[in-house]
């Protein structure tokens, strides 16, 4: 009985220390360091914007509404001036991330 | 008992030597803290433990000898180890006696061996205690199952106790700072709400702690010295994990050389312990019910005894007392964490002395330790209430240690290995760059340059002179030259932190994350533009000029006496002073540059205060060594005046960076970008024929001085790049005012700061009035901001997805454009 307690109790802290339920229970979220991620990135830094958009339109297929990707494709749209395309990837950027205000609009 | 008193302390001073030898053997191995602390000998005690090592090592020898001559002279088997020590020890004493010691180390994998040899006596004498206490610990009877379940209850009941008792304690120190603090900042029911979630975390912390011991136990079976080897092992990998997360995290002791520090000195603290508390309980022939009895005590009948009440009623003026004497030298709270280690340990100690033996049933055991965890899983103060639980942990230092280690993961690690990965690059070769701001060609010698003045006062806050702040009353020379110069008001570094800030001023540029690229020469513009111009340099030294700066032969070292540490601003204003009043007439324009360190923490903290002086509202010892410069900055311009040089002069009052004087309990600027730290007064008086280029509301950074000297030379600086900074200055008869030749005009959007010793960055933004912190030292992001430049206080704002975003894809383009510069690949 002391054993099982002494075992239960071991379990039990382990998860709440090494937080293993919040690390399983996370969405598999998009990370912008992956090598896609990082290919747009590195196209719009170059000014690149053509190579960019049908790398950043699949990653927002597969993450739908993720910030970063549609921040992404606002810069790419607003930069190859497509506006009504970067306003409304902007707003889908604020709606997904809750910022009121227009700082950073690209 | 003459003997044993005479042992005892030989004992403590082997100890106390090599765990010194090797703590500075681990600092020394880490080319940041290396450069950063022991080469300019930021901490007085540590040089003169180096410089007296030699003198040390031969009384550590003979007390070294003093302790093992029982064992020398017996033949037992601890004569085994003792011979070999004792040779081994004097070989190192002769060899460190040769020239081989701590004075010649330096970072890298030599100075981690140097360290480990270190702890080796300490070791040696450990194994000797076990050795000689073996037979009485094997001997001992094993406690029956019913005596098992007995110390399982008096730890069950010690981890209980020493939660409540912990947390009482720091409430107690946490009113007491509140009620010292000059506007508190937290109400009652926040008090109460932080006091509640200490008391869940601390029995949480616990209660794991009295798991792992009980299951040590268990897993050592009924034989006593099972259980010892066990409880020894867990001993040796806590202190090292201990070692690691704190100290080793702090001084960039980190990766396969930190873990093998940390496992060194894990197992020497263990091990010491260990072999120490067995020597004693054999000698005494205590009774041992269980191994954990060897490290702590075993049971007595009765109430507490008088050494148990003593201990217990220390707790508070001791953790009072570690928290105060922590505060000022501290670095990255290694110190503040330290101490709440020792207290927790203490107090487990001096609980577990008190605490009854007896059994307790199961269930009892099951819920008082499932309670924290279920309160835990359902209640996490940190989301409802986040700033109040911030600001508690600020003001208790034992709830900061737990909600460190209760926190939340950060769901996206990948940016906080990106930034590692790119930030102190001392595995990867950088070659240098050239930074220009006027094509090669084109610098030819300007038409009467100007002398040029760098007064970079480290650690200088802006708030702490009244053009930034009316309330500092205490330096009106500096009002009245910035009243006849140029005041940048919204003014900050480009790090954190000397060892970057300086290069990268200097070269006009943020840099490759590196100390450092070397040759710095092609980068060094500032060089550039003094050698076109032939400038006499009279500069003190210091380890970053000595290294970065190619020596010339007509150069002038100020404060040529004096360590780097001891640079003073009034003893260098006056040697300039007397030098240029005894140059004569029509000599080479001068070029003066120093980095005094009158306000370094590592200074301030020893700093006198005149019972007649007082500074309400500011750090006093801070605040009077500001009022000193003042004084001498003052005179030193008089003399400018009566020289009839000071209208033909550029001088620059800056600083390297800001510090923090206990915002938030911190310290200092380590790996912290708060606005207190990156802020920085930039006081320019330009020469006749230069205005300013730029509105003094404006952001303006460190990078954009050596630009700045260009233009006011009379140079078009055109070849700058968005990692360089921008001129604030023109020539009158030159182009307009608000544009530069670079082609940008105006402040850039925003601006990524970095500290200079570990990875944390910060994106400045919204014309100055926005921070976002990004500290991947510690896994934690912070927001700031202030509705007007005029706010001398920033609020900390919580951090929503939106900032996040921005501010880390800013900071990935910066890094990946310094990255592309430089040819850096880190694999990202």
């Amino acid at each position: 009985m002391r054993r099982f307690t002494l075992a239960l109790l071991l379990a039990g802290y382990a998860l709440l220390f090494l937080q293993l339920p919040s690390r399983g229970r996370e969405p598999r979220a998009f990370d912008p360091l992956e090598p896609r991620g990082r290919e747009v990135e590195r196209a719009i830094e170059a000014g690149d914007f053509e190579r960019a958009l049908p790398i950043a339109q699949e990653l927002d297929g597969a993450y739908p509404d993720d910030p970063v990707i549609t921040y992404w494709l606002a810069e790419i749209h607003a930069a190859s001036g497509r506006t009504t395309e970067a306003d409304a990837a902007w707003q889908r950027y604020r709606a997904a991330t809750g910022q009121t205000d227009d700082e950073g609009r690209p | 008992m003459t003997r044993r008193v005479l042992a005892g302390t030989c004992r403590a001073l082997v100890l106390t030597f090599c765990s010194i030898t090797a703590l500075y053997a681990f600092i020394a191995s880490s080319a940041f803290a290396y450069r950063q602390f022991i080469r300019p000998r930021v901490f007085w005690w540590l040089g003169a433990f180096s410089d007296h090592h030699v003198a040390l090592s031969l009384v550590c020898l003979s007390a070294l000898l003093v302790v093992v001559w029982p064992d020398l002279r017996s033949g037992s088997p601890t004569a085994r180890l003792a011979r070999p020590l004792a040779g081994a020890a004097a070989a190192a004493t002769a060899w460190n006696a040769g020239g081989g010691g701590l004075a010649s180390l330096h970072e890298g994998g030599w100075a981690i061996g140097t360290g480990i040899v270190a702890l080796l006596p300490v070791l040696t004498l450990a194994a000797i205690d076990h050795l000689r206490a073996w037979p009485y610990l094997s001997s001992s009877r094993p406690p029956a199952f019913e005596s098992q379940d007995a110390v399982e209850g008096r730890l069950f009941v010690t981890a209980i106790g020493t939660a409540v008792l912990v947390t009482a304690v720091y409430a107690v120190l946490t009113t007491i700072a509140l009620g010292d603090a000059f506007e508190p900042d937290l109400d009652s029911p926040a008090l109460v709400v932080g006091a509640a979630s200490a008391l869940v975390g601390h029995l949480a912390v616990f209660c794991v702690v009295f798991v792992c011991l009980a299951a040590t136990l268990r897993l050592g079976g009924r034989v006593l010295a099972g259980q010892y080897v066990c409880l020894l092992a867990a001993a040796a990998i806590l202190f090292a994990a201990v070692f690691f997360s704190l100290a080793g995290r702090a001084i960039g002791l980190t990766g396969a050389s930190g873990l093998v520090a940390a496992a060194a000195a894990g197992v020497s603290v263990a091990s010491a312990w260990g072999g120490l508390r067995l020597g004693g309980h054999a000698a005494r022939g205590a009774g041992l019910v269980s191994a954990i009895d060897v490290f702590l005590s075993p049971a007595r009948p009765g109430p507490p005894d008088r050494r148990t009440v003593f201990v217990l009623a220390a707790l508070l003026p001791a953790a009072w007392l570690l928290a105060w004497a922590a505060a000022p030298m501290d670095w990255d709270f290694v110190l503040l964490k330290s101490g709440v280690v020792i207290v927790w340990v203490s107090a487990f100690a001096g609980v577990y002395r008190a605490a009854p033996p007896g059994r307790r049933p199961a269930w009892l055991m099951l819920v008082g330790c499932a309670a924290p965890l279920v309160v835990i899983a359902a209640w996490r103060p940190e989301r409802t209430h986040g700033h109040a639980m911030d600001r508690y942990a600020v003001h208790n230092p034992s709830y900061r240690v737990v909600s460190g280690l209760l926190r939340e993961p950060r769901r996206d690690s990948g940016f906080d290995r990106f930034l590692r990965a790119n930030t102190g690059l001392t595995d990867e070769v950088v070659a240098p760059r050239s930074i220009d701001f006027v094509p090669p060609a084109a610098l030819t010698p300007a038409t009467e340059p100007p002398h040029v003045f760098l007064f970079v006062i480290d650690s200088l806050r802006a708030d702490y002179l009244s053009p930034y702040n009316a309330n500092a009353h205490f330096t009106p020379r500096i009002a009245g030259f910035a009243r006849e110069g140029v005041a940048f008001r919204n003014a900050f570094t480009a790090y954190g932190g000397t060892g970057m800030s300086m290069p990268a001023l200097w070269a006009g540029s943020v840099l490759a994350h590196k100390q450092y690229v070397l040759p710095f020469a092609p980068m060094n513009a500032l060089e550039k533009l003094l050698a076109a111009n032939r400038y006499e340099r009279w500069m003190t030294g210091g380890y970053i000029n000595e290294t970065l700066w190619t020596p010339h032969a007509g150069d002038v070292r100020l404060q040529a006496d004096q360590e780097e540490m001891n640079f003073r601003f009034c003893a260098t204003a006056e040697e300039v002073a007397q030098r240029l009043s005894a140059r004569p007439a029509g000599a080479r324009p001068v070029f003066v540059q120093t980095l005094p360190q009158d306000l370094h923490a590592a200074t301030i903290r020893h700093a006198y205060v005149p019972p007649d002086r007082s500074y309400p509202g500011f750090d006093a010892p801070y605040a009077h060594q500001v009022e000193r410069i003042d004084a001498c900055f003052g005179t030193f311009v008089d003399r400018l005046k009566q020289l009839g040089l000071y209208d033909n002069s550029l001088i620059v009052l800056t600083a390297d960076h800001g510090d923090l004087l206990g915002e938030d309990g911190r310290w200092g600027h380590s790996y912290h970008l708060n606005p207190e730290v990156i802020q920085v007064p930039l006081l320019i008086h330009l020469p006749r024929g230069v205005a300013p280029a730029v509105d003094v509301d404006e952001p303006v950074f460190s990078i954009d001085v050596t630009p700045t000297i260009y233009a006011s030379l009379g140079y078009d600086v055109s070849a700058a790049d968005p990692l360089t900074g921008r001129p604030l200055a023109r020539r009158t008869a030159g182009e307009p005012a608000g544009e530069h030749a670079s082609g940008r005009t105006g402040a850039p959007e925003y601006r990524v700061i970095a500290a200079s010793y570990g990875a944390v960055y910060a994106v400045l933004s919204n014309q100055g009035r926005r921070l976002y912190i990004a500290d991947a030292v510690q896994g934690q992001a912070h927001a700031y901001r202030r509705e007007s430049i005029d706010d001398l206080q920033w609020s900390e704002v919580p951090v929503d997805a939106g900032r996040r975003v921005l501010a880390e894809g800013r900071i990935r383009r910066h890094v990946d454009a310094i990255n592309a510069a430089w040819n850096i690949d880190r694999g990202f």
